[in-house]
């Protein structure tokens, strides 16, 4: 925090000059109040908005195939369970056996998978558009210890290698000569031929990684100073407190009137 | 908490949370009623106790849920897992093969009890097609949505995490010993069968301090 930014930070886009923690506070606070509410109108608004902001943003490509493999499923189970199977609805539509179509049942699941998208849409556009260094270096400022950026940081890189040896352990053993047939007995032992390397060689790496930690002094105490600057001003972090106060409030105001 | 744990255990995080998405995906099919994406913080919990199973069950939820945010409100449920699968491995649940399928069935009871009122409430259902036509049959016996999503939660989650557990169990007796014994955790409270005395890790000429175990076996050039 002592370094001047002033020779890196020559021409800051927009985007960048934005503290990461303020959309944070947005898309929390969107997901938050939009499930509160429980409305219609609103879902749908910020569903409109995120994939408004997520086209000119350029993230559309990535968000809408990940929304989706999230939403798809649940959706159907919502479509399903509720369409199907609502003791509560009155205007029957259809029936076959114990399953009515109600009105109040596809209005009920029509309402939440509109308001799981939206809390799904507002927080994967925070996920895929914010810059992972900077947030991590802007949740270091605020205190948060480097051991929670470090878990963070390294999850998300870690996924793609192990995922890769993971398939290069499945491709050894099958050279080996794994079959994997459709007998449960013969599934365990595939997965325990694949799953005991692959968890051998990362506790091993993980050891390694420790040693090299440690060697940084990430166990010691003390302030830390940091490399790379965020951005931040009065303006964001009060817009970021009314942001959060506004969802503590909608829920509040939901628990209290469960009718609403 | 997480500022607690010692480098050894914190570089293990990254890798449960990576495991419960990795094996996760592969052991579970949208065609079962379980979830298995609980293998990585058991398996965390039983080589590094309680307080970093809890720390992988959060995080694991708070850092999934850059990819799919529908977990993020099941954080506090999956650090209760950590905790409770990290005592189990504590009071010696592990030792005997037989008893960490019982120790993951009664984790399953907490657990369901507590993330189902969260299902209810936020979702209004669950996320799999196969956990969502359970819910489905008990509503159509004439349940409320909560009432139907607890009992799915109680058939669904004990058997989902006694077999998480026989995973576990399975992962960590086909570890080789040199890796077993260099958790302190497993060490001092005998969590498995086979790591008693602690002359045996004497004999292996492993200090007792955690992190010089693991800088001992890989200095930084190797």
């Amino acid at each position: 925090m002592t370094a001047s930014s002033a020779g890196r930070t020559a021409a800051p886009a927009r985007r960048e000059r934005l503290n990461p923690l303020t959309p944070l506070a947005a898309a929390v606070a969107t997901a938050a109040i939009t499930t509160a509410a429980g409305s219609w109108q609103l879902s749908i608004a910020v569903v409109a908005g995120c994939l408004g902001l997520s086209a000119v943003g350029g993230t559309a490509r990535r968000v809408l195939p990940a929304a989706a493999a999230v939403l798809v499923p649940f959706g159907l189970s919502l479509l399903v369970l509720h369409g199907l199977f609502f003791p509560e609805g009155r205007t029957v539509l259809a029936e076959w056996g114990p399953a009515r179509v109600t009105a109040e049942g596809l209005d009920f699941a029509g309402q939440r998978i509109l308001q799981l998208a939206a809390v799904v849409l507002a927080l994967l556009l925070f996920s895929f558009s914010v810059s992972l260094p900077d947030l991590v270096a802007a949740l270091s400022a605020r205190g948060v210890q480097g051991r929670f950026a470090f878990v963070l940081a390294s999850t998300l890189t870690l996924l793609p290698a192990i995922a890769e040896r993971a398939r290069r352990i499945r491709q050894a053993q099958e050279s080996r000569g794994l079959v994997v047939s459709r007998n449960p007995v013969s599934r365990i032992a595939a997965f325990r031929l694949q799953a005991v390397p692959l968890v051998l060689s990362l506790i091993e790496d993980a050891g390694t990684r420790a040693a090299a930690l440690e060697a940084r002094g990430l166990g010691n105490r003390g302030p830390r100073t940091s490399y790379r600057e965020v951005a931040d001003s009065r303006l964001q972090r009060t817009v970021r407190a009314a942001l959060l106060l506004a969802a503590m409030a909608a829920v509040v105001l939901r628990v209290v009137q469960p009718g609403a | 908490m997480l500022p607690t744990l010692p480098a050894s255990t914190l570089v293990l995080i990254p890798v449960a949370l990576v495991l419960n998405i990795v094996l996760g995906q592969f052991v579970g099919s949208t065609l079962v009623p379980f979830y298995l994406d609980a293998i990585g913080t058991v398996l965390i919990a039983v080589l590094a106790g309680p307080a970093a199973g809890a720390a992988t069950g959060a995080l694991s939820s708070i850092v999934w849920s850059f990819f799919n945010p529908t977990v993020l409100p099941f954080a506090a449920g999956a650090a209760l897992i950590g905790c409770l699968a990290g005592l189990a491995a504590r009071y010696g649940l592990f030792r005997r093969f037989y008893l960490a399928p019982v120790a993951g069935f009664i984790t399953g009871i907490i657990a369901g009890v507590v993330s189902a009122p969260v299902a209810a409430f936020v979702f209004g259902g669950t996320s799999g097609v196969a956990t969502g036509a359970i819910v489905s049959a008990f509503r159509a016996m004439g349940d409320t949505l909560l009432a139907a999503i607890t009992k799915q939660a109680l058939l669904s989650d004990p058997m989902d995490k006694a077999i998480v557990f026989t995973i576990v169990a399975i992962l960590v007796y086909a570890l080789p010993r040199r890796a077993r014994l260099q958790f302190p955790f497993i060490r001092r409270h005998r969590v498995l069968a086979g790591t008693s005395q602690p002359a045996d890790a004497r004999a292996h000429g492993e200090p007792h301090a955690p992190a010089q175990g693991t800088a001992h076996d890989s200095t930084p050039n190797g």
